[in-house]
């Protein structure tokens, strides 16, 4: 009984402790490795995980050497617009498919979960020539338009799942109380669905962060280049001669996600496990 | 303040007919009790009322004007739903002042109408909570407040009550009654609580499977229900059935006894009489107690008489047990005769 009670005790820990350093090990690596000296780097893999000393330099030369902050800043503008537009467009659509009920609404619902099972290679070769028609090659647009496609059908069953929860009776209550369709969305559910929006925006911001495929195909010019593509420039034409600045790329790179993600971790869990919105 | 008429209302959802052919008028400032067992399309004619759900046929009219095609918002009708349906996102003040600030409300005019309703509802304390924050009865009464608020025509209430314990249920039932006296408005209530519509309507218009069975005020209900449904629907402990046939002396029950002696209609199939209608008399009907329930003021009786189940409120205090004998005589002035059918004949 008593070593049952203990292995039903240590085993989950000990399984989320190994969950945790396979996680964990490559990002400390990468930051570690991003603090190291050029000379500690160079006796490769024999370095220590946890370096003598806070060498900046690596950060000085990575900005120095690259448009970094170029990237950030694309990266930035194309994260917002796709996030936006994403959400924009789906709170509507799922509230109207969720809570309007008009014939045929389960079939739009079913339409929009089709564009799960698209490849996005497959995408790639149709885009590429209506954004050439469209003249949008190496605008913001080529990259952020395909996003909001992919993301829309997650983005829409999500906030479906989440209207689902809405008690009726708070949306007859405001249409009582004189709240029209539009109002009784915006006044009511979209507040209510703060917890959901939340969540989609955790969740296509790390996609839409790391977007590479989309970028790397529709944005030539150097001028607009996302972060992902810009890392890959990095790599080939320094990787090979200063390999700290490019942990040190690596690292700035991936902080915002890290940071939006601790900051909203929280809201995310709640939206996870929350049952229906009561009064 | 308006009268509400409804004339040969229909709807059905896909081929089922929830209510039938529904007709009733509200005068101005009447408090109805729409009242039947689940089912019986009572929430669904009040949501007809409000405008939460279509008609296929028929009319509504709310002080005169045709509402049928009207939406819920122009209808002048303010709605307490069961389970509150508090905005959860907004603080009492914010719940009861949202339709007057849709409406365009000066600020001014909106905190004024908000303190009063607050006041009347003794509301004040909780102005700047919000719904997760207060009790049931609190957020029942945040409920009513953003109903008083918009002042409106006629007030509908779809089962408010059944989500709060008995005590509190009490206390808001009387709150209502007060309200509705204060207020003065024309007030439908949905309840499938019977002592609720007994308590508290000027009328009580019981329902099943979309009919109106009976309307009227709940005295008249109680003691001359029209048919078996409505008879043994209104009233706790519901009322004795005995079933037989009428002879010439008298009414004779199945087993042989006879509970009623006289003339009575004829084709009278089953004899009802309420619980407290028959007292303690040594030369009543022998009565078997199988369960004894004392309340306090009074003792319920649950025993057979003959093979047929009884219930009997007895007026006092007595000391007895189960598997004594009883002798019960019948108030005969307060019998009830049905026929085969269930209606009522007397």
């Amino acid at each position: 009984m008593t070593s049952r009670l203990k292995l039903t005790t240590w085993l989950p820990v000990l399984l989320v402790a190994i969950f945790l350093v396979i996680q964990l090990f490559p990002v400390i690596w990468v930051i570690s490795a991003s603090l190291q000296t050029p000379e500690a780097l160079a006796r490769g893999p024999s370095n220590r995980l946890i370096p003598d000393t806070l060498y900046l330099g690596n950060y000085v030369r990575a900005f120095d050497t690259s448009p970094l902050l170029q990237y950030l800043l694309n990266s930035t503008i194309i994260a917002v617009l796709t996030i936006g537009l994403t959400i924009i467009l789906a709170a509507p659509a799922a509230y109207a498919i969720e809570k309007m009920r008009f014939s045929g609404s389960r079939i739009v619902l079913n339409y929009f979960l089709l564009g799960l099972m698209i490849p996005v290679f497959v995408s790639l070769l149709p885009i590429f020539q209506s954004l050439g028609f469209f003249g949008l090659r190496n605008t913001y647009w080529a990259v952020v338009l395909p996003q909001v496609g992919f993301q829309l059908p997650v983005a829409i069953y999500l906030y479906t799942s989440f209207f689902r929860g809405i008690p009726n009776e708070l949306l007859e209550a405001a249409s009582i109380d004189g709240a029209g369709v539009f109002r009784t969305f915006w006044s009511v559910a979209v507040p209510l669905s703060i917890n959901a929006t939340i969540t989609i925006v955790v969740y296509n911001f790390i996609f839409v962060w790391n977007e590479f495929v989309f970028a790397n195909t529709f944005l030539t010019n150097d001028a607009i280049k996302t972060l992902p593509v810009g890392l890959n420039d990095f790599v080939s034409d320094m990787g090979r001669r200063d390999y700290g600045a490019t942990y040190a790329a690596i690292v700035v790179s991936v902080l915002p996600t890290v940071a939006l993600y601790l900051f909203l971790n929280r809201r995310v869990i709640d939206s996870m496990t929350a049952g229906a919105v009561r009064g | 303040m308006a009268d509400v008429s409804i004339r040969r209302l229909g709807k059905h959802f896909g081929t089922v007919k929830v209510l039938k052919d529904v007709s009733l008028d509200i005068a101005d400032g009447q408090f109805v009790v729409l009242v039947g067992p689940s089912g019986c399309g009572k929430s669904t004619l009040l949501r007809t009322i409000a405008g939460l759900e279509e008609v296929n046929s028929g009319e509504i009219r709310i002080a005169d004007r045709l509402v049928n095609d009207v939406p819920a918002k122009e209808r002048d009708i303010a709605m307490v739903f069961q389970s509150y349906a508090l905005y959860p996102h907004m603080t009492v003040s914010d719940n009861m002042s949202f339709s007057l600030r849709l409406k365009g409300v000066p600020k001014g005019e909106i905190k004024e109408k908000v303190a009063r309703a607050a006041e009347i509802l003794d509301l004040g304390h909780l102005i700047d909570r919000y719904p997760r924050q207060l009790s049931g009865g609190q957020r029942q009464r945040v409920a009513m407040g953003r109903a008083i608020v918009r002042d409106p025509a006629v007030f509908l209430f779809d089962e408010p009550l059944s989500n709060l314990d008995a005590k509190l249920r009490v206390q808001m039932r009387a709150e209502i009654k007060e309200l509705h006296q204060q207020l003065g408005t024309t007030m439908i209530y949905v309840t499938h609580d019977q002592v609720e519509a007994m308590t508290m309507a000027d009328t009580i218009v019981v329902m099943r499977d979309g009919v109106i069975e009976q309307s009227g005020s709940p005295l008249e209900l109680y003691d001359r229900p029209r048919n078996l449904f409505v008879a043994e629907f209104i009233g706790s402990p519901s009322m004795n059935f005995l079933k037989g046939t009428s002879g010439s002396h008298g009414f004779l029950t199945d087993d042989g006894v006879e509970v009623y002696s006289g003339v009575l209609p004829a084709g009278t199939t089953t004899f009802g009489i309420r619980p407290e209608d028959m007292v303690l008399d040594p030369n009543g009907l022998d009565v078997e107690v199988v369960v004894v329930e004392p309340t306090g003021p009074e003792t319920h009786v649950i025993g057979r008489l003959g093979k047929s189940p009884v219930a009997v409120v007895i007026r006092e205090r007595i000391e007895i047990k189960s598997g004594e004998r009883i002798r019960l005589l019948p108030n005969p002035s307060r019998a009830h005769f049905f026929d085969a059918n269930g209606t009522r004949l007397n």
